[in-house]
C-alpha cells in the first residue's frame, strides 16, 4: 500500500445554494402557502436529483427566512447536503427587514462563515422569494453585500410574489431586471424552484473563467431566467425591454393565489 | 546542480475525459548547471476559452524561456548579492514578468495568424466572446488563450516564486512547516482566477523569493487544490508525497505520484490536474521524521476538525426535532438524528486521543527544539493554521521578499 493512499481526496468541490424567503406578514395567505407547499415538494422531491445528477459538485443548501429580523432555517452551522433539509412550515408574521436579511448573508458569505472549508468552492447561486416592501434601512445592507465578493460572484434570482410586489427592490438585490421573475400561481412557483435551481447549479459548476469577463454574474443570471423561463412556457423570453419576466403556466393566473 | 529531484505532471480530468475535452493543462521541470525551474499552467475550462490548453503550454515555454535569461544575467550582474538584486531593483522582477508576457502574447498571435478562428471551433463559445474572436482588430480575442502560470526557480545563491492566477505553491521547510510562500490574491475566487490573458496581466503577477531554498516546493493547478476541503489537507498531501519520496527514491516515488493524480481528479475536482515538485536530495532522516510526524499530526488536527462540524451539524439537527410527535415521521427521523450524533461523539473523542498521540510523538522527536541544521532554530511545534501568516519557509537568513500584487 502506497502513502499516498492515505491522502486521495474525497471531497467534490462544493457549491452552495441559498434560498432566501420573505415570511412578513405581507406575504400572509396563499403566497407564503404557495411557497412553503413548492419549497417542500421541491426539497423532497426535486432537489435532491440535482446533486447525484451533478458530477461536477456536491449542493448543498443553506435557508434564511426574513421577516422582523432573520433567521436560518437550515444548522447555524452551515449548509447541509439536500437530504438533510427538514422543511417545516414557515408562518407569516412581522415586518419585512431585508437589511437584515442581508447583513446576515454578508456575514456568512466568507470563508469564516458559511464557506469555510471550500478551498475551490463555486460561487453560490442565492435564490430570493419576497413580495418587496422593504420595512428597514434596506439600502445600506444591500449596499455592504454588494461589495462582497462571493456575493459579487454569486448567481442572484428573486421570484416577485404577487401582482403586487416591488420588483424596483428585487432588482436591485439582484443587479438587473432581468434576472427577476414574476409568479402568479403555485404551480408555474413549483416550477420554478426547481427548474431556476437545477440550470443555476449547473451553470454555476462550469469552469473558470479570467477575471476581466466580458459577460457578470447579473449577465448569467439573466441568461439563466431567459432559458427558465423559456423552458417552462415554451415561449422566448422578451427581456429586451430590461424589465423583469412575468411567467404563468396556469390559466387562471392572478386567481390562484 | 543536481541536488534537487524535480518532477511536473499533468493530466487530463475525469470530467474532461467524460466530456471530450482536451487536457487543458502544462507542467515543465528543468534542471540545468545553475538552476532548476518548475511550472504549471492551468488554460481556462469555460466554453468561452476554446484555445487554452495551447495558451497554457505557450505559458510554461514562455516562463521557462524568460526565466533562463533572468538567472543568467543576475549571474552575469551580481553574482554575489542576489537576494539584494531582488530587494532593490523590483523592476528587475518586473521585468522578468514583462518578459514572459511578452514571449506569451507573441506565440498567441503566431498561433492566430497561422490557424485563424474558425466557426467550426466557437460553437460552444457565447456570442458576445465569438464575435470578439472573429473580429481581427480585437485585443480580446486572445481571451480564448487565457491562463494561469505558476512558475518556481532556485540556484545556489537564492529562489524565487511568481505567479499569475490561482493553483497554490506550498513550501516545506526545515522545521517541517508548510507554508504558502507566493501571497494569494483574493482576486482569485470561486470561478473565476485572474489570467496572463487579463488587459492589466502585468499588475496581477506576485512573487516570493528567498535566500535559501526549503526542503521541497510543490506547485500545483487548482483541479488539486479543489479536490482537497482546505490548506491543511493539502500539507497532508504534500507532505505524504515528501516521505513517500524519500522512502522510494525518484524513479519509484515519481511514478507513484503519476499514478496518484488520476485519483485526485476522479476522487475530487474532476478538473485536469498538474503538480510540479522540487525536493531536495541527501536529506537526513532525522528531518524526514519531523516532517512525518508533523503530517501525522496535521492529519489528526483535520480528522479531529471534521469530526467535531460533523457532531455540531448533527447535534443541530437532533436539537430542532425534539420534541417530535410520536407516531409521526419526525419521530423515526429524530431516532435517526440522535444515533447519528452519538456516533459521531464517539468517534470525535476517539479522534481527540489520537491528536494528543500525535502531538506527543513529535515532541518526542530527538532534535525537535535544537538544531536541525547549522545555524538554523526550528520553530515551535506548530498550530492550527501553520503557514498562513508566516512570511516564508523555515532555514533562511535573511527575511525573505513576498511582493503582492499592485
Amino acid at each position: 500500500m502506497s502513502l499516498l493512499d492515505q491522502v486521495a481526496p474525497a471531497p467534490r468541490k462544493i457549491m452552495t445554494l441559498f434560498y432566501l424567503v420573505d415570511t412578513s406578514g405581507s406575504m400572509m395567505g396563499d403566497k407564503l402557502g404557495s411557497v412553503n407547499s413548492a419549497m417542500e415538494e421541491a426539497i423532497t422531491v426535486d432537489l435532491p436529483d440535482i446533486s447525484s445528477a451533478n458530477d461536477d459538485a456536491e449542493i448543498r443548501i443553506a435557508i434564511m427566512q426574513f421577516s422582523t429580523g432573520c433567521a436560518w432555517i437550515t444548522p447555524n452551522s452551515g449548509p447541509i447536503p439536500i437530504g438533510d433539509v427538514i422543511w417545516n412550515d414557515l408562518t407569516p408574521n412581522g415586518i419585512t427587514d431585508l437589511g437584515a436579511a442581508c447583513k446576515e448573508l454578508d456575514s456568512k458569505l466568507s470563508r469564516t462563515g458559511f464557506l469555510q472549508s471550500q478551498t475551490g468552492a463555486y460561487a453560490p447561486v442565492i435564490l430570493l422569494f419576497s413580495d418587496g416592501g422593504p420595512t428597514d434601512d434596506w439600502e445600506s445592507g444591500l449596499k455592504k453585500l454588494k461589495e462582497n465578493n462571493w456575493f459579487k460572484h454569486a448567481i442572484k434570482i428573486a421570484v416577485a410574489i404577487g401582482d403586487d410586489a416591488d420588483r424596483d427592490v428585487l432588482a436591485a438585490f439582484t443587479g438587473t431586471p432581468e434576472a427577476v421573475i414574476g409568479v402568479r400561481d403555485k404551480q408555474t412557483l413549483k416550477a420554478l424552484i426547481r427548474k431556476v435551481s437545477v440550470r443555476a447549479s449547473e451553470f454555476q459548476s462550469h469552469s473558470k473563467q479570467s477575471s476581466d469577463v466580458v459577460t457578470s454574474a447579473e449577465d448569467d443570471s439573466a441568461a439563466i431566467v431567459k432559458d427558465v423561463v423559456q423552458d417552462i412556457t415554451g415561449q422566448s423570453a422578451d427581456t429586451s425591454d430590461g424589465k423583469p419576466i412575468d411567467v404563468s403556466i396556469d390559466p387562471a393566473w392572478g386567481t390562484d393565489w | 546542480m543536481k541536488q534537487f529531484l524535480k518532477f511536473a505532471y499533468s493530466l487530463q480530468g475525469a470530467n474532461h475525459k467524460r466530456d471530450g475535452k482536451v487536457c487543458q493543462d502544462a507542467s515543465r521541470a528543468y534542471e540545468n548547471g545553475s538552476m532548476a525551474v518548475i511550472a504549471v499552467a492551468d488554460g481556462h475550462g469555460s466554453d468561452n476559452y476554446p484555445r487554452t490548453d495551447r495558451g497554457s503550454r505557450f505559458a510554461i515555454t514562455a516562463a521557462l524561456e524568460a526565466i533562463k535569461e533572468f538567472v543568467k544575467a543576475v549571474r552575469r550582474e551580481a553574482p554575489l548579492d542576489a537576494i539584494n538584486v531582488f530587494a532593490e531593483q523590483k523592476d528587475r522582477l518586473r521585468g522578468l514578468e514583462l518578459n514572459i508576457l511578452r514571449r506569451w502574447h507573441e506565440s498567441v498571435d503566431g498561433d492566430i495568424e497561422e490557424n485563424p478562428f474558425c466557426e467550426c471551433e466557437l460553437e460552444k463559445v457565447s456570442q458576445r466572446y465569438r464575435e470578439a474572436y472573429l473580429d481581427p482588430s480585437n485585443p480580446r480575442r486572445k481571451k480564448a488563450y487565457g491562463t494561469t502560470l505558476i512558475a518556481i526557480c532556485a540556484t545556489e545563491d537564492y529562489w524565487f516564486g511568481l505567479q499569475i492566477g490561482d493553483g497554490k505553491c506550498f513550501a516545506i521547510g526545515w522545521d517541517g512547516v508548510c507554508t504558502e510562500p507566493i501571497p494569494w490574491d483574493e482576486n482569485c475566487q470561486a470561478n473565476i482566477t485572474t489570467s496572463i490573458c487579463d488587459e492589466n496581466a502585468l499588475e496581477e503577477f506576485r512573487f516570493f523569493c528567498g535566500e535559501e531554498f526549503p526542503l521541497a516546493v510543490f506547485i500545483a493547478s487548482d483541479g488539486v487544490d479543489d479536490s482537497y476541503a482546505g490548506d491543511d489537507e493539502l500539507h497532508d498531501l504534500y507532505r505524504t508525497i515528501f516521505c513517500m519520496l524519500d522512502e522510494k527514491g525518484e524513479k519509484a516515488g515519481t511514478r507513484e505520484i503519476q499514478q496518484f493524480l488520476p485519483v485526485i481528479s476522479k476522487n475530487g475536482s474532476g478538473d485536469d490536474v498538474s503538480m510540479a515538485g522540487l525536493i531536495r536530495k541527501g536529506v537526513q532522516q532525522k528531518t524526514v521524521d519531523l516532517v512525518l510526524r508533523r503530517k501525522e499530526l496535521s492529519a489528526a488536527r483535520c480528522e479531529e476538525q471534521r469530526l467535531s462540524r460533523a457532531a455540531a451539524v448533527a447535534k443541530e439537527k437532533r436539537d430542532h426535532l425534539q420534541g417530535a410527535v410520536p407516531g409521526t415521521g419526525e419521530e423515526g427521523l429524530l431516532r435517526r438524528f440522535e444515533a447519528e450524533y452519538e456516533g459521531l461523539l464517539e468517534q470525535l473523542r476517539e479522534a481527540q486521543t489520537t491528536l494528543k498521540e500525535a502531538q506527543c510523538r513529535l515532541d518526542e522527536v530527538p532534535l525537535h527544539g535544537t538544531l536541525l541544521k547549522p545555524a538554523e532554530r526550528i520553530s515551535p511545534p506548530e498550530k492550527a493554521g501553520e503557514g498562513k501568516s508566516r512570511n516564508g519557509p523555515g532555514g533562511r537568513k535573511s527575511d525573505p521578499i513576498r511582493y503582492e500584487k499592485k
